[in-house]
C-alpha cells in the first residue's frame, strides 16, 4: 500500500510563505484562499516567548470527518490516502467546512481579485473558475504526483513528482513521500526525530507530521 | 487578527442555514404534535400545513445559502454516512406523506382516496421526527465547532425543536379558542427540561474548554433567554391553568414566547456562538542544534 504524508520541520520553518505563494501561483486560488498556509504563533507569555511557523492545509487524514459528512461525494479518499474534491460534482454546501477540525477547506461565493474588480495580469492567466462556489482545499498537488508517478517516478524523491510547496521550501523544512516505504525520506525523517500530529484526539488520524526535535537536521 | 492563531467565528453557515435549523425544527415538530393533536380530536390541517411550510421555508433558505443551487440533486449521492443527504431524502416521503395528509383531514381528497386521516397524520409525524433527528446530526458532525459538536447540543436543539413545535400548535389551538390541556402541561414541562439542557450545555461547553467567544457569546444571552424564552412561558401556563377567563391569550402568548425563544436559541447558536478552535501546538520545536546553522 501507498500512504502520502507531509512532514514539516517546525526547527527549519523560517515563514517565508514561499510555500504558500507556490501553491497560490500553482492552484490559482481565490484571494483570502491559501491551501498551504502558515501560521506565525507566539507561544508562551513574556518573558519566555517563542515565535513558531507552523505549516498548515488539509491533513489528509485517514478518518476524514469531511469524507462522511459530503453529501454530494465530491469529497473522495483515495486508495494512496490523498482526499479530493471533484469540484464538478460539490454543491457548496460547506458541510465539509463546518466538519473539518484543521480549517482546511474554503467556500467562496464570488469571483473575486487581489487588487480591485479587474484580475492582474497573473490571475488573468491562473484564475481557476471551478473554484467558486464549491468547497476547495489542498489536494497534494495530485496532478503532478499522477503524472509523475506514470513517468516511473517516486513522489517526495523526485520534484517532478513532488508537490509544489515542498519544491519550493528554501529551508528544506518541508519533505513529502510514503510513509508506508520504509526506504522513504519521511520514514527516515520520522523514524530519527521526535514529532506529532495536531489534533490526535479527534480520532481522524491526520496525514500531516510535525518535527520538534531529533537529531536529523 | 491572524488566522489560526486566534478563535475564528465561522462564516460557512449564516442566517439563511439558521433559517433551515429553526424552519426545520419547528415544522417537523409541529407535524409531530399536531399528529397527537388530530388522535386527541383537535384541527390538524391548518397546524400540519404550517408545519410543511415551515420546513419548506427552511430547505428554500439553506437551497439560497448552497454555492452551487443548480447542482442540489447532487445532495443525494451520499446516503450512506452523509446526515445531509438523509435530511434530503427524508424530507420528500415527508412533503409527499404530509401533503396527503392534510389534504385528507381537510376532505379535499376524491373518495376513492380515502383513507382514515390518522394514518398518513401518524407518519407524517415519524417522518418529521426522522428529520428533526437528522438535523441534530447534521450539528453534531461539525467537528470544528465545539459549541455545534457539543454532545449536549443534541437533546438541546432536539427538545428546543419539540418545544417551538408545541408553541406554535398551542398558538394555534389559541387562535382557534381552543385550550388543549394535556398539551400546556406537556408544554410547561418542555420548556423546564430545555431550560435545565441549557444549563447543562453551557457547563459542559465551559468543562471542555471551549473557546472563549463562544462561552461570551452565550453568557450575554444567558438572562433573556431564561427569562424571556422559559420563565416568562412556564408562568403564562401556569396561569393558564389558574385564570380560564384569560386562557386564550395566555396560552397564545406562552406558544409565542416559548417558540421565538428556541428560535433565538438557534440563531445564536449557529451564527454567534460557533468559533473554530485557533490552532495550538503540544511541544515547541528545539532549535539550535549542532548543525542547525
Amino acid at each position: 500500500m501507498t500512504r502520502y504524508v507531509m512532514v514539516a520541520d517546525l526547527r527549519r520553518c523560517v515563514g517565508c510563505q514561499t510555500c504558500t505563494a507556490a501553491c497560490k501561483l500553482a492552484n490559482g486560488t481565490p484571494p483570502g484562499v491559501q491551501w498551504r498556509r502558515v501560521l506565525d504563533m507566539e507561544v508562551g507569555e513574556y518573558p519566555n516567548v517563542q515565535r513558531v511557523f507552523l505549516p498548515t492545509g488539509c491533513q489528509h487524514c485517514a478518518n476524514p470527518p469531511c469524507l462522511d459528512v459530503c453529501p454530494s461525494g465530491a469529497t473522495q479518499q483515495r486508495n494512496d490516502g490523498i482526499v479530493n474534491i471533484d469540484y464538478d460534482v460539490c454543491i457548496g454546501c460547506a458541510n465539509c467546512a463546518v466538519a473539518c477540525p484543521y480549517g482546511a477547506r474554503y467556500v467562496v461565493d464570488e469571483q473575486q481579485y487581489a487588487y480591485g474588480d479587474a484580475p492582474t495580469d497573473d490571475e488573468v492567466v491562473n484564475f481557476n473558475p471551478d473554484y467558486v462556489g464549491v468547497a476547495s482545499k489542498c489536494n497534494f498537488c495530485v496532478d503532478v504526483i499522477d503524472e509523475g508517478v506514470a513517468k516511473g517516478l517516486t513522489p517526495g524523491e523526485d520534484p517532478e513528482a513532488t508537490p509544489r510547496c515542498v519544491n519550493s521550501c528554501i529551508s528544506g523544512a518541508m519533505s513529502f513521500g510514503d510513509i508506508d516505504d520504509p526506504e522513504s525520506t519521511v520514514s527516515k525523517l520520522l523514524g530519527e526525530t521526535q514529532h506529532y500530529r495536531l489534533k490526535t484526539n479527534e480520532g481522524t488520524c491526520p496525514g500531516f507530521y510535525y518535527i520538534w526535535d531529533g537529531e536529523e537536521l | 487578527m491572524s488566522w489560526g492563531t486566534a478563535h475564528r467565528l465561522q462564516s460557512f453557515w449564516d442566517a439563511r442555514a439558521a433559517c433551515n435549523f429553526i424552519g426545520g425544527g419547528s415544522g417537523s415538530s409541529l407535524l409531530f404534535w399536531a399528529a397527537l393533536g388530530l388522535i386527541a380530536g383537535l384541527p390538524y390541517a391548518s397546524a400540519a400545513l404550517i408545519g410543511l411550510l415551515l420546513v419548506a421555508f427552511g430547505l428554500v433558505m439553506v437551497w439560497l445559502e448552497i454555492g452551487k443551487p443548480w447542482r442540489a440533486f447532487n445532495l443525494f449521492f451520499r446516503p450512506q454516512t452523509s446526515w445531509m443527504t438523509r435530511e434530503g431524502t427524508v424530507a420528500l416521503p415527508l412533503f409527499a406523506v404530509g401533503t396527503f395528509a392534510v389534504l385528507s383531514a381537510a376532505n379535499l381528497l376524491p373518495p376513492l382516496t380515502s383513507t382514515p386521516p390518522a394514518i398518513p397524520a401518524l407518519l407524517t409525524a415519524v417522518l418529521g421526527l426522522a428529520f428533526l433527528y437528522c438535523q441534530l446530526r447534521i450539528l453534531n458532525t461539525a467537528r470544528s465547532l465545539p459549541a455545534w459538536r457539543e454532545p449536549w447540543a443534541m437533546p438541546l436543539i432536539g427538545i428546543s425543536g419539540l418545544t417551538e413545535g408545541l408553541g406554535i400548535f398551542l398558538f394555534l389551538m389559541a387562535v382557534m379558542g381552543i385550550v388543549p390541556v394535556a398539551f400546556v402541561l406537556v408544554a410547561w414541562v418542555l420548556l423546564i427540561a430545555r431550560a435545565f439542557l441549557w444549563q447543562i450545555y453551557v457547563k459542559a461547553l465551559r468543562r471542555s474548554g471551549a473557546p472563549r467567544p463562544t462561552l461570551q457569546a452565550f453568557r450575554a444571552m444567558d438572562n433573556l433567554f431564561l427569562i424571556a424564552a422559559h420563565a416568562s412561558p412556564v408562568v403564562l401556563i401556569t396561569l393558564v391553568i389558574i385564570l380560564p377567563d384569560l386562557a386564550i391569550m395566555l396560552l397564545a402568548l406562552a406558544g409565542a414566547t416559548a417558540t421565538f425563544g428556541g428560535w433565538y436559541l438557534k440563531f445564536v447558536v449557529i451564527t454567534r456562538a460557533a468559533y473554530i478552535p485557533k490552532f495550538e501546538i503540544p511541544t515547541l520545536p528545539i532549535r539550535g542544534q549542532p548543525g542547525s546553522g
